[in-house]
């Protein structure tokens, strides 16, 4: 008979890292199933790298949406068209207008 | 009190630039990531306005309308991008890409975390790190280097903000898929911005 670990059994019961780090990032997209907000939550009281995975996860999304996704919102944009950039897109518009 | 019922009045497209011009280059450069293809981005945003200008009924404002015309625009360009590539190249990508994955890939310890790619201390606190000028540039730059069928998909699902359903249906990919490529970018990004944070 083979004889199996209990650390061993514990591995095959559970999700490993690949996998808490994949449902990790499905949960803060989009939300789990509760099977797997249990499996996630077994596997990071077991695990500190996958609970760092998490905060820093966290961390990336939060900032992500602040300054990416929402940045556009606040009053100084972070990135400028040119004056050049900008003058050439008055005047195309101009002229557009003028002959139509 | 302008009303809003009136088109005519809200469209005002010689001060478009001047109102909206940064606001629009930016939405867009921070969605591309590529200062040529945001401008041309905006530029035909404001060619498509300008010819539709007939048929905006002022039910939005005009910002509003010029955002969705560019979005549209967004969604369109990674489209293609995305298509443009063979598809069996997705498969291969993620067969090589696995080869980098930070967890062992055999062995009794497969699939937990290799020694030498855990997570290390990035020595920010969860509450400032908002606020952390240089952690936002380093997401940044580490977005932009993210492999291009990986940005489109992230992009439009994650800075976007796309329903999955939708971003499938745009790339014409499965929902698996979708999460397999977020699951790699994210471990991807993560690895990127702690090796910058730690320099």
């Amino acid at each position: 008979m083979t004889k199996i670990s209990l650390m061993a059994l514990m591995r095959r019961m559970m999700i490993n890292c690949e996998e808490a780090t994949y449902l990790t990032v499905k949960a803060s997209v989009e939300g789990v199933s509760m099977k797997d907000v249990i499996n996630l939550k077994m596997h990071r009281a077991g695990c500190p790298h996958c609970r760092k995975y998490f905060e820093q996860n966290k961390i990336l999304d939060r900032s992500i949406r602040k300054h990416i996704s929402h940045a556009v919102e606040t009053r100084q944009p972070l990135h400028r068209l040119s004056d050049s950039g900008r003058s050439k897109l008055q005047k195309l518009i101009t002229s557009k207008i003028q002959s139509a | 009190m302008s009303q809003p019922s009136e088109p005519d009045k809200n469209t005002t497209p010689e001060k478009w630039v001047e109102l909206y011009g940064d606001y629009l280059y930016n939405y867009a450069f921070s969605r591309i990531n590529k200062k040529d293809l945001s401008y041309d981005l905006v530029q035909e945003t404001f060619l498509a306005a300008l010819s539709a200008r007939k048929s905006f009924e002022g039910r939005s404002s005009e910002k509003t309308w010029l955002t969705s015309i560019l979005k549209r625009k967004i969604v369109d360009h990674y489209r293609k991008e995305f298509r443009n590539k063979e598809h069996h190249i997705i498969d291969k990508n993620f067969s090589e890409e696995k080869e980098d994955l930070p967890f062992y890939s055999s062995g009794e310890f497969q699939g937990h975390w290799r020694a030498d790619r855990v997570p290390k201390d990035w020595h920010i606190r969860a509450d400032e790190a908002l606020e952390n000028e240089e952690l936002r540039k380093i997401i940044e730059l580490c977005i932009s280097v993210l492999p291009e069928k990986w940005a489109a998909v992230f992009t439009l699902r994650i800075i976007e903000e796309l329903a999955s359903e939708d971003v499938c249906k745009e790339l014409e990919i499965t929902a698996s898929n979708l999460w397999v490529i977020l699951h790699r970018a994210k471990l991807q990004l993560r690895d990127c911005v702690e090796k910058n944070l730690l320099k």
